[in-house]
């Protein structure tokens, strides 16, 4: 069966960004959608269908030139995974307040501990991407900005911050998804992302909004601008 | 005629001696040798039989971004599609059509959305369901919940026993497919933009399939927020329904997504349907069009 802690695929965070020298295009220009990534038999069936995420087997790229977004991060990428994994590790003391105030002590304890699992395993596969200049800390800006609704023990109210935060925290990795070059980051970042929206459904209806179906499945969030870890 | 004395005869009819034998029996020796030198090595072609039309090579189709956002377009119509049949049910509880009903919406608007991506890519929009998702994966499953009669040599399938319980379970595992299919396509889009673009609508789908679970819990839906296994308990293989999590995993996955539903056949079996993401023969490439 799956490893549900399982983190997603990530490659080794020391190596240089491999871009393909005959595939880039200069900076700032916007590569040509039409243009093909591969080529893959139309119709054809093999036994079973391709499992999802990889390319046909045996086809060969297509002989126009072409731009291949780079697996491993970019050094402009490099900053902003930095803003990605400080936020994660944010979230993560934010809800070890919580759970100090007793929060955990309740039917929902399980439910605030694993969303604290869950954030500081998104640092931990965020730091392995970034490697050696990942910051390893939070940023105090954010924590300080939404702390306040994690200092207790009410369970409605800390689901209603925690909504709050992850609700930003989503809109925060979308955008940053849209910035960052490497498509490992990016992959990664989404793979966590999807997640985080669930624990926004579900800390909309631990807030007791259940009846709402806005509040369980919308996100009017904004994002944050990502910047350096503020320390505080 | 006596077997015992008859000898060869030709074709008028008349007898074969010993030398006229050697002379035609050399003669035929001698054009089957000039014959095999006249003729090439090469390995004669497989026999043609009856008027089949002389078989083309497929051309080479290109796998861009707008196959993907066609691709993505056609499983959100496929959604949509399949939300209409099931919303034809009768006797689902309110919170089951109110659901329905708003996915259907959002699904909707995202089908729109992508079209004016892939229009804005250049591409041409492809503005129906994914005929090959909804053939293999689709299709059968619906049938397993409506029924459906005897085709041919292929039993009859009888209707769900609960159509509720398969709706949800259907909603849950589509959803689920949907946002595993965005988080996927992150990975194979060339354009950050792009890639920002779709993820809204994966972590939508991931809202949804949360929010079905919490509603399949019905009174106990707390009881629904987060798998046992996140809590480091084993999974319940024993389950004949696996119980849908808001929160199943710690990462989103791209693995295939299983489905129990339908009524229980004459081996005490219920139909197990699979969702697997889009890849090559799933994907809606330039030149398709809406049958």
């Amino acid at each position: 069966m799956d490893n549900p802690a399982a983190a997603p695929r990530s490659a080794p965070p020391s190596e240089p960004p491999v871009t393909d020298p005959a595939a880039t295009v200069p900076a700032g220009t916007q590569p040509d959608l039409t243009e093909p990534l591969s080529s893959a038999p139309a119709g054809t069936e093999p036994a079973g269908s391709a499992p999802a995420g990889s390319e046909p087997a045996g086809t060969e790229p297509a002989a126009t030139t072409t731009t291949v977004p780079p697996s491993r991060p970019t050094a402009d990428d490099i900053p902003l995974l930095a803003f990605a994994q400080s936020f994660e590790l944010t979230l993560r003391d934010l809800y070890d307040e919580a759970i100090g105030a007793g929060v955990a002590e309740g039917d929902a304890g399980p439910v605030f501990s694993t969303l604290r699992e869950n954030h500081e395993e998104y640092g931990n596969v965020l730091a392995g991407i970034i490697g050696t200049d990942a910051p390893q800390r939070r940023d105090d800006a954010i924590f300080d900005q939404f702390v306040s609704g994690f200092q207790n023990a009410d369970v409605v109210g800390v689901a209603s911050a925690a909504y709050d935060v992850e609700s930003t925290a989503v809109a925060t990795h979308t955008e940053l998804i849209g910035q960052l070059t490497g498509v490992d980051a990016a992959a990664t970042l989404a793979a966590l992302l999807v997640i985080e929206s669930r624990h926004c459904t579900v800390l909309a209806h631990l807030a007791g909004n259940g009846e709402d179906m806005a509040a369980l499945i919308e996100n009017a969030a904004t994002a944050l601008p990502a910047t350096a870890p503020a320390e505080g | 005629m006596d077997p015992q004395n008859s000898e060869p005869q030709g074709l008028a009819g008349q007898p074969i001696s010993r030398r006229r034998l050697f002379e035609v029996g050399g003669a035929s020796i001698g054009l089957a040798a000039l014959l095999a030198a006249c003729g090439n090595s090469e390995a004669p072609a497989a026999g043609r039989v009856g008027n089949a039309p002389v078989a083309t090579d497929l051309p080479d189709a290109v796998v861009n971004d707008i196959v993907y956002l066609r691709t993505m377009t056609s499983l959100e119509y496929s959604l949509v599609d399949v939300y209409a049949v099931l919303a034809g049910l009768e006797g689902l509880p309110t919170p089951t059509t109110d659901a329905l009903t708003r996915f259907t919406a959002d699904h909707t608007a995202n089908a729109a959305a992508l079209a004016q991506l892939t229009t804005d890519a250049g591409g041409q929009p492809y503005e129906c369901g994914n005929a090959w998702m909804m053939g293999r994966a689709f299709q059968p499953a619906l049938d397993n919940i409506l029924g459906k009669g005897r085709d041919g040599d292929t039993p009859a399938i009888t209707p769900t026993d609960d159509a509720n319980r398969d709706t949800l379970a259907m909603i849950n595992g589509l959803e689920t497919l949907a946002a595993a299919t965005y988080q996927g396509m992150v990975e194979k889009l060339s354009v950050p933009p792009v890639r920002a673009a779709i993820i809204p609508f994966g972590a939508q789908a991931a809202r949804h399939a949360a929010a079905i679970a919490i509603i399949a819990g019905g009174e106990e839906g707390a009881a629904r927020y987060v798998s046992p296994v996140l809590l480091g308990a084993e999974p319940d293989a024993e389950a004949t329904f696996p119980t849908a999590y808001a929160i199943p995993t710690r990462f989103g996955q791209l693995t295939p997504i299983e489905v129990t539903i339908g009524a229980e056949n004459d081996l005490g079996l219920r139909y197990k349907a699979t969702f697997e993401t889009p890849a090559d023969n799933a994907y809606i490439y330039d030149g398709e069009v809406c049958a």
